[in-house]
C-alpha cells in the first residue's frame, strides 16, 4: 500500500513537471500547429539559467525569485525570437517538414547551451522548506512536491479557463481555427502566433524553475523532455490542454508504477502506454476534431 | 416482393440503394429515406440543389461514409461495411469532383498506373512483374488516344487543363473497366469545348455499363442521362425520365424555386 | 524518373555515370591505402549511413511517411549481428539473422503505426524506437546494458568456393565497401519497379490510390518491410566496423539522422539520401574536434536548406530545370488536414 502510494506520488510529481512544459507545446500546436521540437532547447536554456542563478547565490531566498524572472525572461524572448525569425517561415510547411525544422532549431540550441554552459551538469539547491513535509502512513510527502502538483493543476486550470472563457482567449481560439475569418475581423494573425509563442516561452521557463532544484540540468534535458512531451501532447489529442494533463498523468504514473513493480524488466511502460493508446484511439484521448483525409 | 423476384431484379441493376438514411452525431440528416436503382446499362444522373445531399450519397456508395440506415447494393453485393479499394475491384470506377490525379506522373504514368493497379488485383495478370509492362504501355497509349489525350501523353499531369485532368481521372477510371461509373460533377468548371468534348466521351463509355453521375450543367444531364432522380434536403422528391422530371412541379418547386423554363436551371 | 528527361544526350550519359560510379567505388577501396584508421572507421561508417538512409527514403520518398525510429531498426540489424558474431557464427549467418530479426521488427512497427499517417505515425514510430532503445539499455544480459557489445569482428568470409580471411580493420572495412555498393544497387533496382510506381503513387494521393482499387495499407507495409530489412543490414554491416555496438545507436535522435541526410540531399531522387548522408559524413568529420559547434553547424545547414531549397540538394538542378521542385510547401490537401488537426480544443 505504502509502495503504491510512493508509486502514485512519484508520478504525479513528474507528471505535472511534464505537463508544465507541454502545456507550451500544446498551445503553440494548437494555434499554429506546429510540433516545435525547439521548445525542448528552449526549456534546456531555462532550466540552465535557473540553476545557474540559484547555484551562484548559494540558495537564497530572493534569488529563487531572480530565479523565476530570469528564466521565464531567457525562455519567452527565445521563443519569440525563435518564432519570429524562423519557425515563421515553416508555417506553409507539411507536418514533418515542421518537425525537421524545429529539431533542428534544437540542435542549434543545444550547441549553444553547451557553448554558454559548459559540459558540466549544473546542480541547484532546494529551498530549506520544500525538503520537509508530512506523512502519510510510511510515505513521506514533502512540499515541494505538494508545489509541483498543485502548479500542475493550477496552470491546466487556469489556461482552460481563460480559453474557454476570456476574450483574450476566443481571440486566440478564433486565429487557430479560422485564420482567414479572423484577419478579416482585423485580428493580426501573425501578432497572435508571436504572442503564443511567448506565452508557450514563459511556461517552459516556469517548468525549468521548478525543475531544476531536482534534478541535474544537463545537455541532454531538452532532448529527453522534448520527447516525452511529445508523447504527452499527442497522446492527449494534438490541441487539446486537459487531454494534455491527463496524458501527462497516466504516462508518468505508468511509468513510475513500472518502475516499482517489475524492477528488472526495461522501462518501457511510457511508450508502451503511448503505443497502446495511440491504437486504439489514434487522434489521441481527448481530440474532438478529426482528421478528415 | 419475392425471392425470385429480388433476385432477378438485383441481376439487372449495377445499384440498388434502399430506404438510406443518414443521421449524423449531432442530430442532423444529411439522408433521410433515400432509394434510387441504376440498371446495368443506365447514365442516370442524380440531381439536386447545392446541400440536397447528392456528395453524400456518393461517398456513402463508395464506402468512404457509413450510412446509419437502410442498404445499398453495389454489382449484386452488399456496399456496407467495404472499403473504398474493394469496391473498386468489385467494378466501381469512381472521378472526384476535382479532377484528382497524379500531378507529378505523366499523362501516361497515370494510365499504366490506372491499368497496373487492376493487374495487382485478386485474379489480376501479371501481378508479380517487376517492371510496367508493354500490355500496360500499349493499353494506356490506346486509351489516350481514344479520349484524345496523346498531346503531352509525356508531360506531367500538372501541366493539364482542369479539363483535361477531369477527362483524365475518367480515362483512368474506364481503363480498369468498370461496370458502374459514379461520377461526382464530371464537367465541373469545364470550358464549353470541353464540356461537349466530355459529353461524346460520356455517351461513348456510357454504353454497355452503368454510370451514376451528378451534374449542375443540365444540357448535360438532359444530353445523357436516361434516367433522372432529385434530391433535396436529403430525400427523394422525384425520379424518372429526363422529361418527366422536366415537368415535375415538385423538382420546380424545390429546385427552381419561383424561377420556371426547362434549360435555365442550372448555374444558380 | 523517366520518360519526361529523355533530352539526355546520346548514350554517353548512361556510360560516364557507370564509369563515374565505378570510379567512386574503386577510390572507396583504395582508402585504407592513403589514411589513418581512423579515416577508414569514419568512411565506413558512412557507407552504413548511407545504406540506412537510403532504407529510410523507401518509406519517406516513395510512401510519403515519416518513420521516426528508423535508427532503432538499424540497430536492431547491429545487435543481432553482433550477437551472432560473439556467439562463433559466420558473417553469412549474422548478416541474415540481421536481416530477418529487422525485418520481423519493422513488420510489427508498421502493423502498428500504419493504423495512423502523418504526424501521428511519425510520433508511433518514435515511440517504438524508444522501446527497443530502452530494451537495449536495460536487457543487460542479452545486450550488455548501457556499455552494449564489444569485440565484435569478423575473421574471415567464406565465398562457397573459398574463405577469405580478413586479417584486419581494413580487410573488413573493404567489406563493408562491397557490401554497401550491393546493398545500394539491390535499392536502386527497387526504386525502378512497378511497385516503387505504386508506392509514389500512395505518395501523391492515397485517397485517390484506393479509388483505383489498391489497398494503401498493403502496399506500405510491404515497403516498411523491405525498408526495415535495408535498415537492419545496414546495422548488421556496422557492427564489426568499430566492434561496438551500444544503446544509443536506437536513441530517437539517431533516428534524426537518416531524415535529416535525406532531407538535405533531398527525397525526390533516388541518390539525394546518398549526397546528403555523405555531406553529414564530412561535416562529422571535419568537426569533430569542435563539437559544440559541430552541432550547431548541423543544425544551421538544415535549416538553411530547410528553407532556402525544401526539396534538398539534388532538387536544385531540377529546380531550375523545371522550375517546381519536389519541394514540400503543402499540397492543398495537407493544408486541410493541417486546418483539420489544428486548432486549441480544450
Amino acid at each position: 500500500m505504502d509502495q503504491l502510494l510512493g508509486a502514485v506520488l512519484n508520478g504525479l510529481t513528474s507528471g505535472s513537471i511534464i505537463f508544465m512544459f507541454a502545456a507550451g507545446l500544446t498551445v503553440v500546436f494548437g494555434v499554429a500547429g506546429i510540433l516545435n521540437f525547439a521548445h525542448g532547447g528552449v526549456f534546456m536554456l531555462a532550466a540552465y539559467t535557473a540553476a545557474s542563478i540559484l547555484q551562484r547565490s548559494s540558495g537564497s531566498s530572493i534569488s529563487y525569485l531572480y530565479a523565476i524572472i530570469g528564466a521565464v525572461a531567457v525562455a519567452a524572448l527565445l521563443s519569440v525570437a525563435l518564432e519570429v525569425l524562423v519557425i515563421r517561415r515553416f508555417y506553409q510547411y507539411q507536418h514533418e517538414y515542421m518537425l525537421l525544422g524545429t529539431y533542428a532549431l534544437l540542435l542549434v540550441l543545444e550547441g549553444s547551451a553547451e557553448i554558454t554552459f559548459g559540459v558540466d551538469a549544473y546542480f541547484a539547491p532546494m529551498p530549506g522548506w520544500a525538503t520537509n513535509g508530512f506523512s502519510v502512513g510510511a510515505v513521506f510527502v514533502n512540499w515541494y512536491s505538494v508545489l509541483v502538483i498543485v502548479l500542475g493543476v493550477a496552470m491546466a486550470a487556469g489556461l482552460v479557463l481563460w480559453l474557454r472563457h476570456t476574450s483574450s482567449g476566443k481571440v486566440i481560439k478564433a486565429a487557430a481555427i479560422e485564420p482567414e475569418a479572423s484577419r478579416s475581423l482585423g485580428i493580426n494573425v501573425p501578432l497572435v502566433l508571436t504572442l503564443v509563442f511567448a506565452l508557450g516561452g514563459v511556461f517552459a521557463g516556469l517548468a525549468g524553475v521548478v525543475l531544476a532544484p531536482n534534478q541535474a540540468i544537463d545537455l541532454s534535458l531538452g532532448s529527453t523532455f522534448v520527447v516525452q512531451a511529445f508523447a504527452v501532447v499527442v497522446v492527449g489529442g494534438l490541441g487539446s490542454i486537459s487531454g494534455a494533463y491527463v496524458a501527462a498523468l497516466v504516462l508518468s504514473l505508468a511509468n513510475s508504477l513500472w518502475f516499482t513493480y517489475l524492477p528488472g524488466v526495461p522501462q518501457v511502460a511510457l511508450y508502451l502506454v503511448m503505443v497502446l493508446i495511440l491504437v486504439f484511439r489514434p487522434e489521441g484521448l481527448f481530440s474532438v476534431r478529426k482528421v478528415t483525409a | 416482393m419475392s425471392d425470385q423476384a429480388q433476385l432477378a431484379r438485383s441481376r439487372d441493376r449495377a445499384l440498388v440503394i434502399d430506404d438510406v438514411d443518414l443521421v449524423y452525431d449531432n442530430g442532423f440528416k444529411a439522408l433521410s429515406k433515400a432509394s434510387l436503382e441504376v440498371g446495368t446499362d443506365e447514365r442516370h444522373a442524380l440531381l439536386g440543389p447545392n446541400g440536397a445531399g447528392k456528395t453524400t450519397l456518393f461517398r456513402s456508395i463508395c464506402g468512404e461514409i457509413k450510412v446509419t440506415g437502410g442498404s445499398i447494393e453495389v454489382l449484386g453485393e452488399p456496399a456496407t461495411g467495404v472499403l473504398p479499394a474493394q469496391l473498386v475491384r468489385r467494378g466501381v470506377g469512381r472521378s472526384f469532383q476535382i479532377g484528382r490525379v497524379f500531378e507529378t506522373f505523366t499523362t501516361g504514368e497515370n494510365l499504366e498506373l490506372a491499368h497496373e493497379a487492376s493487374e495487382t488485383w485478386p485474379g489480376g495478370t501479371r501481378a508479380r512483374r517487376l517492371r510496367p509492362s508493354d500490355e500496360a504501355k500499349s493499353v494506356a497509349h490506346q486509351v489516350a488516344v481514344d479520349f484524345g489525350l496523346a498531346n503531352g501523353y509525356d508531360r506531367p499531369a500538372s501541366a493539364l487543363s482542369h479539363g483535361e485532368k477531369k477527362i483524365l481521372e475518367l480515362a483512368m477510371a474506364v481503363i480498369q473497366q468498370p461496370r458502374l461509373l459514379l461520377l461526382d460533377e464530371p464537367m465541373a468548371g469545364m470550358s464549353r469545348e470541353e464540356t461537349e468534348r466530355a459529353i461524346e466521351v460520356l455517351r461513348v463509355v456510357g454504353t454497355g455499363r452503368a454510370v451514376l453521375f451528378t451534374e449542375h450543367n443540365m444540357d448535360a444531364v438532359f444530353a445523357l442521362a436516361d434516367r433522372v432522380t432529385v434530391l433535396a434536403r436529403g430525400s427523394v422528391i422525384a425520379s424518372g425520365t429526363p422529361d418527366e422530371i422536366r415537368n415535375d412541379p415538385n423538382v420546380r418547386e424545390a429546385y427552381l424555386g419561383k424561377r420556371s423554363g426547362a434549360g435555365d436551371f442550372g448555374h444558380a | 524518373m523517366s520518360t519526361t528527361k529523355s533530352n539526355d544526350t546520346g548514350a554517353l550519359r548512361p556510360a560516364l555515370r557507370t564509369a563515374g560510379a565505378l570510379a567512386v567505388v574503386v577510390a572507396l577501396l583504395l582508402v585504407p591505402a592513403f589514411t589513418t584508421q581512423d579515416v577508414v572507421f569514419n568512411v565506413g561508417s558512412a557507407v552504413c549511413a548511407i545504406v540506412l538512409a537510403l532504407s529510410f527514403n523507401i518509406i519517406f520518398g516513395y510512401g510519403g511517411v515519416v518513420s521516426f525510429g528508423h535508427a532503432s531498426l538499424f540497430a536492431t540489424g547491429g545487435y543481432v549481428a553482433g550477437i551472432a558474431l560473439n556467439n562463433g557464427h559466420g558473417f553469412w549467418a549474422a548478416m541474415a539473422a540481421a536481416g530477418v530479426v529487422g525485418a520481423v521488427v519493422g513488420a510489427l512497427f508498421a502493423l502498428v503505426a500504419l493504423r495512423a499517417s502523418g504526424i501521428y505515425f511519425a510520433i508511433i514510430t518514435l515511440a517504438m524506437g524508444q522501446i527497443v532503445f530502452v530494451v537495449a539499455e536495460q536487457w543487460d544480459d542479452v545486450t550488455g546494458g548501457i556499455s552494449g557489445l564489444s569485440g565484435v569482428g569478423v575473421d574471415s568470409v567464406s565465398l562457397g568456393f573459398t574463405t577469405v580471411s580478413l586479417p584486419d580493420a581494413d580487410a573488413y572495412y573493404r567489406l563493408v565497401v562491397v557490401m554497401g555498393v550491393l546493398f545500394v544497387g539491390a535499392m536502386w533496382l527497387l526504386s525502378k519497379t512497378r511497385f516503387t510506381r505504386l508506392l509514389r503513387a500512395t505518395r501523391d494521393d492515397d485517397v485517390r490510390v484506393a479509388a483505383l482499387g489498391l489497398n494503401v495499407y498493403r502496399w506500405r507495409f510491404v515497403a516498411f518491410v523491405w525498408s526495415s530489412l535495408f535498415a537492419a543490414l545496414a546495422g548488421g554491416l556496422y557492427a564489426p566496423l568499430g566492434g561496438l555496438v551500444y544503446p544509443e545507436l536506437a536513441r530517437w535522435d539517431a533516428s534524426a539522422e537518416p531524415i535529416l541526410a535525406t532531407l538535405l540531399g533531398g527525397s525526390g531522387s533516388f541518390w539525394g539520401p546518398v549526397v546528403g548522408a555523405t555531406v553529414f559524413a564530412l561535416i562529422d568529420f571535419f568537426a569533430r574536434d569542435l563539437n559544440s559547434l559541430r552541432v550547431i553547424i548541423t543544425g544551421a545547414i538544415l535549416l538553411l536548406v530547410l528553407l532556402a531549397a525544401p526539396g534538398g540538394l539534388t532538387s536544385i538542378r531540377e529546380r531550375v530545370r523545371r522550375h517546381r521542385g519536389k519541394g514540400q510547401p503543402a499540397t492543398d490537401t495537407e493544408k486541410d488536414v493541417t486546418a483539420a488537426v489544428g486548432g486549441t480544443d480544450v
